[in-house]
């Protein structure tokens, strides 16, 4: 033991001389308050005695040397010092620790009014030196007042801007601790551990004080007495803390900026969310299982209730108390060991997000472009470390940050560049693997930290692309370039079949019913799954990507049957008419209008929701009209034409148009299924590589959709040569 | 015992000495150094203990694998051969304690702290140690959690009773206490080869490793914070009346300190450059913040060893106030971050 105690000599002596500014006296009485208030928890023996009072004598002498700095406030401290030392010295531990939490507030108190002076004189450096007497934000992270401060320094704000940033965080956080130290003071008073309740009060006493001003405006001069009276009646009588967290329940100091507001909401929701997982490893069956799992639930439930609290006063009353409700209902099933916390888990997730949005529910943009290069640098460590699993993993993570988020983000402003950047996480190019490609070949080394460097350049550059505000005119743009790329293909093939119908006597006055129900269903169905999606079940990107891929297909084959049907010819005229008849009829119509109008439908709905975030929305639907009549007006110009045109050079060219259609719908169809990792993707070289090919014509680089639009083509090609050969 | 424990712990403690360090680019490379220095005496330490484990299994594979054969006949050397496995395992264990602060905390190399001592079973969500254990016999154990604490530790304490093989009367007071046993050489050959594969890939990255300042600061904010949750598990152990399978063979509190310590030495070898360049009265906070935490568990540690009893709410303040002192420092170290815009890595 010798050797240990030596040692901690050691460390004690290597700590810098924190004594002789003002700032390193109040961390050195910060630091020997709390150790004599550990000293107080053992047996009384002259030694412990001795201990404290050479500490006590370190605090005094500490202060001596620096209390005219603290100005008028060093009062306040001088007569929380000696009332401290006084019951520390008699060896009251309850007295101690209340009187160690209100020096320490007197402290801070005194270190605030400094700093604002030093703020007022434009001193940054003595400012900064002031603010590190005081509480942190130790749920969020805060540091607007430390970088306020810096700001002053470099002259970018002015002394009252810096004032109003420190205020707001110093307030918030003790307004936070003050919540904090009611619920110990709970918690302890429930436990019987009668130090530590002493000790919440004085940190609740203290914080009041604090607050002063912020929490009497809140409370009026009525309420601050009672808020008194109760505090002093809660020494002895434990039941009145609950009645003073319910007084302060409403409690802001200032209002959350936006941006503020929805950090801590994620904060909030990400806390949440690890208190099932934790508790889940941590207790089963009764029993806790692993205790720093168990551990860490609890520490993220009360994290979660300090945020709530932060948050509690913007939010709708009634969101709010079920939040609290269902926070407070897991720390008694957690302190009883019990099941169900995940149900609770889960229902506060869902209220967080009906109450925040997507934004806050980790699929936000914000969200995905902070995690997004995190997602690809652990891919990047875990193919450095030949885990390869675990790199796919990780891939298919950052993916999933890119698509949708960003994806819908960029296709309005940029169509090219997202197909290009999801290429990127897939296949890649021949000449160029994407991260799938040399994942799959576990090719680490440099020419994937090229493609994680390549694609973090990308990201940059589209979120410059993205962030750029948007004028009216570009929004009606976007919005027009969106309903006529994702609706020409639709409208084209409605049309042309329609047309060719008509052209072989059909009458679409029979299938117009049928189309129009199909369409009306496609769009009814898209917004269900867009809204279900969003408040009932997580759609993942892949199983998304999948969604669009097989109703591609799905779409193609009807397509190709119906085409094919058209193609067939021959023989007796009334015989064909009535085989077209049969094949084209209402409800294979309208399932072929169903199909094509929900491929696109869904993430129509998508992109246009990612363009309302940052446009407003006349100009929005300005283009989606525009965009939609263009639309319309091609449509409207395959059925015109077929009016004008030789009936059977029209037949002829409107079979070709729905051929080539029936090509794209397979091609954009396989490319979905390979984007939602169910078939595999082989990057080609012979094939152009071109934008325009890949966005209005489903032409890709890549052997798969190619192979299978190759066989559309044969199927529809052969049948036709095959009569041609036969003899008549 | 005390003749291996001291020293261990004085070794612990000498670890937890700041580094202080002129520049950063010197912190950083003392971190590593130091690091390194200890990586390879824990690579040593392993392939002792597996040498170790090696002659038990011997011993046991000469009377055909009967455990009970084995222990009438070598009962002595079985014996013996525990205690030294026993006092073989702190040794390597205390060598990677010293340093797990600082590879838990770079995303570089935090994997290696969960295979090696802090991860789950593949049965768990969270925190898996992603690695398969082969085992002589052909088994393959898949993700099995962490060599030391979940696998080995329990083995050799026998407090797994799963690979307990014959309960043996070890220190010869004849009685079969608690831990007295015999337990499965298979397993612990394959956990111990584990051991010695596992560091020296940990040692393969950890030369790789580029010591930069996000890491350095990553490593701080990340790892300090786990004091709370380490208090906790104290709390559980059977030093306190719990009932934890692990943390058998010392106290939860030689992890904290180590690991503690090597936050401390992160800090004051790598950050506190970076800190004090632009705001030395938060560094002086800092630095004596990381001062009153390892204080609080020395002190803790030093009582614990002289045998005295912790009340439940003296363990819970002393858990509370850890936990404030480790969040106040992470919060003083984010303001440092968003000075100079570090950015915080997991």
């Amino acid at each position: 033991m010798r050797a240990l105690a030596a040692l901690l000599c050691l460390v004690l002596l290597a700590l810098p001389l924190r004594a002789g500014t003002p700032w390193g006296a109040a961390e050195t009485i910060r630091s020997e308050a709390g150790r004599i208030e550990r000293l107080l928890f053992r047996a009384p023996s002259p030694e412990r005695a001795a201990d404290i009072a050479a500490r006590l004598a370190r605090m005094a002498a500490a202060w001596q040397a620096v209390a005219p700095a603290f100005g008028p406030e060093g009062a306040g401290v001088a007569a929380a010092l000696a009332t401290h030392a006084e019951s520390a010295g008699a060896g009251a531990a309850p007295a101690a620790a209340r009187n160690r939490q209100l020096l320490w507030a007197a402290l801070t108190g005194a270190a605030r009014a400094r700093a604002f002076a030093a703020i007022a004189a434009g001193d940054a450096a003595a400012a900064a030196n002031w603010l590190t007497v005081r509480d942190y934000a130790r749920a969020t992270g805060d540091a607007a007042a430390t970088l306020a401060v810096q700001a002053l320094g470099r002259g970018e704000i002015d002394a009252a801007a810096a004032r109003a940033a420190v205020e707001g965080e110093l307030l918030t956080v003790a307004a936070s601790e003050l919540r904090l130290a009611l619920a110990r003071a709970a918690e302890d008073a429930a436990a019987g551990h009668a130090t530590r309740y002493a000790g919440d009060l004085g940190r609740a006493e203290g914080l009041v004080a604090y607050l002063g001003a912020s929490l009497a405006d809140h409370l009026g001069p009525a309420g601050m007495t009672a808020l008194a009276a109760d505090l002093a009646r809660a020494a002895t009588d434990p039941t009145r803390i609950a009645a003073i967290a319910e007084g302060l329940a409403g409690y802001a100091p200032v209002t959350l900026a936006p941006a503020e507001r929805l950090r801590r909401a994620r904060l909030l929701r990400r806390f949440a969310a690890l208190v099932g997982e934790e508790y889940r490893d941590g207790v089963r069956g009764g029993r806790i299982i692993q205790p720093m799992e168990y551990h860490e639930a609890q520490l993220f439930r009360d994290r979660a209730a300090m945020i709530l609290a932060d948050l509690a006063p913007a939010m709708d009353a009634a969101a709010a108390r079920r939040l609290a409700d269902l926070l407070a209902a897991m720390k008694v099933t957690m302190a009883a060991k019990g099941e169900g916390v995940e149900t609770l888990v889960a229902e506060a997730l869902a209220a967080i997000d009906t109450t925040f949005g997507s934004e806050v529910a980790g699929a936000g943009y914000a969200a995905a472009v902070e995690a997004l290069p995190a997602a690809l640098d652990g891919l990047g460590r875990m193919a450095a470390a030949g885990d390869w699993a675990g790199a796919e993993a990780r891939r298919l993570e950052a993916y999933s940050f890119f698509d949708p988020d960003i994806e819908q983000r960029l296709v309005p402003r940029a169509p090219a560049m997202a197909l290009r950047l999801e290429a990127r996480f897939w296949e890649g190019s021949a000449g160029r693997p994407g991260l799938a490609a040399l994942v799959a070949a576990r090719s680490g080394g440099a020419a994937l930290a090229a493609e994680i460097a390549g694609i973090k350049a990308d990201l940059a550059t589209a979120r410059a692309r993205i962030e750029t505000p948007t004028s009216a005119l570009g929004s009606l743009v976007q919005s027009a370039g969106i309903v006529f790329r994702e609706g020409l293909e639709a409208v084209l093939i409605l049309a042309a079949l329609l047309a060719a119908l008509r052209a072989e006597g059909v009458a679409p006055a029979r299938l117009r019913p049928a189309l129009g129900l199909g369409v009306l269903a496609a769009l009814a169905a898209s917004f269900a799954l867009w809204a279900a999606a969003r408040s009932l079940f997580a759609l993942s990107t892949l199983a998304r990507e999948a969604i669009e891929g097989g109703t591609a297909l799905l779409a193609a084959a009807v397509l190709l049957w119906i085409v094919r049907g058209l193609a067939a010819g021959g023989g007796h005229v009334a015989a064909f008419r009535a085989r077209l008849a049969g094949i084209a009829n209402p409800r294979t119509v309208g399932l072929l209008a169903f199909l094509v109008v929900f491929r696109e439908g869904f993430e129509t709905v998508l992109f246009y929701e990612a363009l309302l975030v940052d446009a407003a929305p006349a100009p929005v639907i300005g283009g989606l009209a525009a965009g939609g009549a263009a639309a319309l007006a091609a449509g409207w110009a395959v059925l015109a034409t077929g009016r004008r045109l030789p009936l059977g050079l029209f037949f002829r060219a409107t079979t070709i148009l729905l051929g080539v259609l029936a090509v794209m719908l397979v091609g954009s169809g396989v490319r979905g299924l390979q984007t939602a990792a169910l078939i595999g993707a082989t990057p080609v070289e012979w094939f152009p590589d071109r934008d325009w090919l890949q966005l209005w014509f489903g032409l890709f680089p890549v052997a798969e959709p190619l192979a299978a639009q190759a066989a559309v083509l044969v199927l529809m090609v052969l049948p036709r040569r095959l009569r041609r050969r036969a003899p008549a | 015992m005390h003749r291996i424990l001291l020293p261990a712990l004085a070794g612990l403690l000498a670890g937890t000495l700041p580094l202080a360090a002129e520049t950063e680019s010197e912190g950083l490379a003392a971190i590593k150094a130091f690091t390194l220095e200890h990586n390879a005496a824990l690579v040593t330490e392993a392939k002792r203990l597996r040498d170790l484990v090696g002659a038990y299994a011997a011993t046991i594979a000469a009377h055909g694998n009967d455990y009970a054969a084995a222990w009438a006949a070598e009962g002595a050397t079985l014996a013996d051969g525990v205690r030294g496995i026993r006092a073989q395992w702190l040794v390597a264990s205390n060598h990677y304690e010293t340093i797990e602060g600082i590879v838990a905390g770079i995303p570089a190399t935090a994997r290696y702290d969960l295979i090696l001592d802090a991860g789950n079973p593949g049965t768990e969500a969270e925190d898996v140690a992603d690695y398969d254990l082969a085992l002589p016999d052909g088994t393959v154990l898949e993700r099995p959690g962490s060599l030391f604490h979940t696998i080995t530790e329990p083995l050799f304490w026998g407090s797994d009773p799963g690979h307990a093989k014959l309960a043996a009367d070890l220190d010869g007071d004849g009685q079969v206490g608690a831990g007295e046993m015999l337990f499965d050489a298979n397993l612990a050959l394959g956990a111990t080869a584990g051991l010695v594969f596992w560091s020296e890939a940990l040692m393969a990255d950890m030369q790789a490793w580029e010591p930069n300042r996000d890491d350095a600061f990553t490593a701080v904010v990340t790892m300090t914070p786990t004091v709370g949750d380490y208090f906790g598990e104290w709390k559980e152990s059977q030093f306190l009346g719990g009932a934890g399978a692990a943390f058998v063979a010392q106290s939860r509190l030689v992890d904290v300190l180590a690991i503690m310590g090597g936050c401390q030495r992160m800090y004051a070898a790598a950050v506190s450059p970076v800190v004090a360049a632009g705001d030395a009265a938060l560094d002086a906070a800092i630095t004596g913040a990381f001062a009153d935490l390892l204080a609080l568990v020395a002190e803790t540690r030093d009582r614990e060893v002289q045998g005295e009893r912790f009340t439940a709410e003296e363990a819970d303040a002393l858990g509370a106030e850890a936990q404030d002192i480790a969040e106040r420092v992470v919060a003083q170290v984010l303001q440092a971050a968003a000075r100079h815009g570090v950015e915080i890595r997991g």
